[in-house]
């Protein structure tokens, strides 16, 4: 049942909605409700958002609103919509559907053909363009090319995590390596490392054999 | 450095390395050419701090660690008790010959390792990181020439390379430019083989440490992202998983891990665990050749060093060198 977060005037055609949400009709692309019946009842005649002509008690919003629906609109409006406006739902039966196979040409006998609406929906052919799937993934296209020479492609790389085994072991290799220098013997201040180094280099590079 | 012997690492001397922990099998396992000579002529051993050729100790002396059975060089190969330093598998990976050899694997390890600890985390980096570097030092104890000292995480760090190939080979379609990554990986390792043939370096602790990475790569990382994508699972190392094809944490719900995988799912989980059990198979077979078979391969030592002079002859015991 409707949350009644929102009032209808009875009956008749209304110049004016109260603004409204009811989360039962948040999603109207999940939905897939029938095409309302249009006829010569509606034809030519403006309508009005939602409850007027559907089949459905007073108080209860109609299947075919949506919160996508700018109700700002009243009937006499239809020549001036604004061009970026939203599909007015009960033109097309729900929100983002044209109905059960219905087409735009369709189910619009009655209009004129000049509301800009026309032309958007010519060349749009998918109404839910207001409708975010955030789960679809992106087409593979774009895919090649994400991962530069030298990077990691495993999902997860580039994290921030603090690399602690190689820092810890790498202390630990240095440390070790000081300590094999220092057992090594060298005559000098073994804390320095600029003689020890030198040290290093003398004791080996006099040493080189050489080689024809 | 140059005394008994030059280090071309620019590092202590070998009887150094061998006293503080390097792979050195005389002090691991007995040794035909050593417990089985004869006391007229005994295998010598040069002391930690020999500078010249002519300071000789017992075996005991030169490993240290609380010292090992000296041979009592009665001809006996199986001398009872038989020296056992087992962490001479493990030290090692902290130990290193020299400047030139901890510069580069400092390089390495600060570099592409850690990149691979932040897409892995620790503790899958810490268990390859270790496990490839035992394996590299134990394939050297059943085929390096007896006499070489090793020492290096050249095993280990080779075993983070494997996965950057299997990370590389896992998600290709998704690279610029994939051809070129694999050369540079094939490139890496020519390098370092070849070196490895020099002497003083042990190429089985490459090749061991790679080989390891590989076996254990498969089973620790991810599967590859085209297996990902179709079985549409979570994307993170992370605790908190996401995707819809990921089914609950195992310790959480063990028995619902495995409820209604795909086909998919549950073949790439039997390679892992026959490449696991692999694993321990080889580990188990070489273990038991270094301490009970000791089956040697002649030919094997020409793995880690070229016939030119006597390199491969470095590390060979023959009496009466004093080593």
């Amino acid at each position: 049942m409707a949350s009644g977060a929102y009032s209808y005037g009875g009956g008749g055609n209304h110049a004016q909605q109260q603004p409204y949400y009811d989360p039962e009709f948040a999603h109207p692309s999940s939905q897939s409700t029938p095409a309302p019946p249009y006829g010569a009842s509606q034809g030519g005649h403006e309508y009005s958002h939602g409850s007027a002509q559907k089949h459905n008690q007073p108080g209860r919003p109609s299947p075919f609103d949506s919160v996508f629906d700018d109700n700002a609109y009243p009937s006499g409006s239809r020549h001036n919509t604004p061009g970026g406006g939203t599909p007015q739902p009960g033109y097309y039966g729900d929100t983002g559907y044209y109905g059960q196979g219905a087409s735009p040409a369709a189910s619009r006998p009655n209009l004129n053909d000049d509301i800009p609406l026309q032309d958007r929906t010519a060349k749009d052919g998918d109404m839910n363009d207001h409708v975010y799937d955030a789960n679809a993934p992106k087409p593979g296209g774009k895919r090649r090319g994400n991962i530069r020479v030298g990077e990691l492609g495993m999902i997860g790389a580039g994290t921030k995590r603090i690399p602690f085994v190689v820092y810890l072991f790498s202390v630990i290799q240095a440390a070790v390596f000081i300590a094999e220098i220092v057992k090594n013997g060298t005559p000098s201040n073994p804390l320095c490392a600029a003689s020890l180094v030198a040290d290093l280099l003398s004791r080996n590079l006099h040493g080189l054999p050489h080689h024809d | 450095m140059i005394k008994p012997q030059f280090n071309p690492m620019i590092g202590p001397s070998t009887q150094v390395l061998i006293n503080m922990g390097a792979r050195y099998a005389p002090c691991m396992h007995n040794i035909k050419a050593i417990q089985g000579a004869t006391a007229d002529r005994p295998i010598l051993f040069l002391c930690p701090n020999a500078t010249t050729n002519t300071a000789i100790c017992p075996l005991s002396t030169l490993c240290g660690f609380g010292g090992v059975p000296d041979p009592i060089f009665d001809g006996n190969a199986d001398q009872t008790p038989a020296p056992d330093q087992w962490f001479r598998f493990i030290i090692p990976i902290f130990m290193h010959a020299g400047i030139i050899h901890i510069g580069f694997n400092l390089l390495l390890q600060l570099t592409v390792a850690k990149e691979m600890e932040q897409a892995i985390g620790s503790i899958r980096f810490f268990l390859v990181y270790m496990s490839a570097g035992i394996f590299g030092f134990v394939m050297g104890g059943n085929w390096a020439a007896p006499g070489i000292a090793s020492t290096g995480a050249s095993g280990s760090l080779f075993g983070i390379i494997a996965l950057t190939l299997l990370d590389l080979l896992y998600s290709w379609s998704e690279r610029r430019s994939p051809v070129k990554d694999l050369m540079f990986i094939i490139l890496d390792m020519v390098i370092a083989f070849v070196l490895g043939l020099l002497p003083g370096l042990d190429n089985y602790s490459h090749i061991g440490g790679f080989l390891m990475g590989l076996a254990l790569g498969i089973c620790v990382l991810h599967s590859p992202n085209s297996l990902r994508r179709r079985l549409d699972e979570g994307s993170a190392y992370s605790a908190v998983h996401g995707g819809q094809g990921l089914g609950p944490p195992f310790f959480k719900d063990p028995i619902g891990f495995f409820k209604g995988r795909k086909p998919l799912w549950w073949a790439w989980w039997i390679i892992r665990v026959a490449v696991l059990i692999g694993i321990i198979v080889v580990f188990v077979v070489l273990l038991k050749n270094f301490y009970a078979d000791r089956s040697t391969c002649e030919w094997c030592k020409y793995l880690s060093c070229l016939p030119i002079k006597d390199w491969c002859d470095l590390g060979v015991i023959k009496d009466p060198n004093a080593h």
